[in-house]
């Protein structure tokens, strides 16, 4: 099992005009296979088996615009010890994407759904997104770091 | 209006790949904010633009250990496959080089009219024609 990644697209002039994210705010993981659905919407819901690696990678669709960084990850998830969300850099990446979220996610019994938080920077301005997760059992294979990755 | 639209692909590269298909596999949004804009998040984006207008096409890998870059662009009008240039609704189509990777742009150069377009991607050294067709919409 590879690992798995979420891409978030950003309209980050759209967020700042109507100060919100919502309608601005593009989702997509490569787990679909796995159960994921709303692909490309802002309602994703990320299907995970088992223990898994996750990386956010946010790419602002205003690419002559302000930068848009993800600063945290928090929410349920989080705090019940499900996703373990760290920070990572990699020389592999340059341009500005050298520094990443990437999280741990816990394999569960039974199937269950956690929600999660983004919290963003669009310019100066906090913004936040609250995503979900469906957590699964399954065949657990979890390297101790992304590849290429050590902790910041 | 904005002087710059991004119209961005977020493609799943080994998927399509594996596929040999972009269905399922590729996902298109703006920034164009326009009100006859439709299909965010989808293969079949319709982005409004105006005259004049810069569009610049990127491609990114939701895979990101993969490459991808747009080789083409395709013009179509009521379903034909536009074959003179000048039939095409942009001018100064092109490839461009950018630290954060290399993008297609393009000029809007026609006042009004609806048409459809395909963008050839190049994975892995493997050259495909996305299957579905996105639109751009010129007009208020």
């Amino acid at each position: 099992m590879g690992q798995l990644a979420i891409v978030v697209t950003v309209d980050q002039q759209g967020a700042l005009a109507s100060g919100q994210l919502a309608g601005n705010i593009y989702l997509i993981d490569n787990n679909k296979h796995a159960g994921s659905t709303s692909e490309g919407t802002e309602d994703l819901v990320t299907h995970i088996e088992g223990s898994q690696i996750m990386n956010w990678l946010v790419l602002g669709l205003d690419l002559q615009g302000p930068a848009v960084t993800l600063e945290n990850v928090c929410g349920e998830a989080v705090e019940k010890g499900i996703m373990v969300p760290q920070q990572f850099e990699s020389p592999e990446l340059g341009a500005g994407l050298g520094l990443w979220w990437g999280a741990t996610v816990d394999s569960s019994e039974k199937e269950q759904s956690y929600s999660y938080t983004l919290k963003f920077k669009i310019g100066d301005k906090p913004m936040s997104y609250d995503g979900q997760i469906v957590v699964k059992k399954g065949f657990s294979n979890v390297p101790s770091k992304p590849c290429g990755a050590h902790k910041k | 209006m904005i002087p710059q639209l991004n119209i961005v692909s977020l493609v799943n590269t080994v998927a399509a790949l594996s596929d040999n298909c972009f269905n399922g596999n590729l996902y298109m949004a703006d920034n164009s904010r326009g009100a006859k804009t439709t299909g965010q998040g989808t293969d079949a984006l319709c982005t409004q633009v105006q005259f004049a207008q810069v569009l610049n096409w990127h491609a990114w890998a939701i895979n990101v250990q993969m490459d991808i870059e747009i080789c083409d662009i395709r013009w179509y009008q009521n379903g034909a496959l536009i074959t003179d240039p000048a039939q095409e609704p942009v001018t100064k189509s092109k490839l461009y080089g950018a630290p954060s990777g290399d993008y297609w742009a393009a000029v809007i150069d026609k006042q009004t009219g609806e048409y459809q377009y395909q963008l050839k991607f190049k994975m892995a050294g493997e050259e495909m024609w996305m299957n579905s067709f996105a639109r751009i919409y010129i007009g208020n």
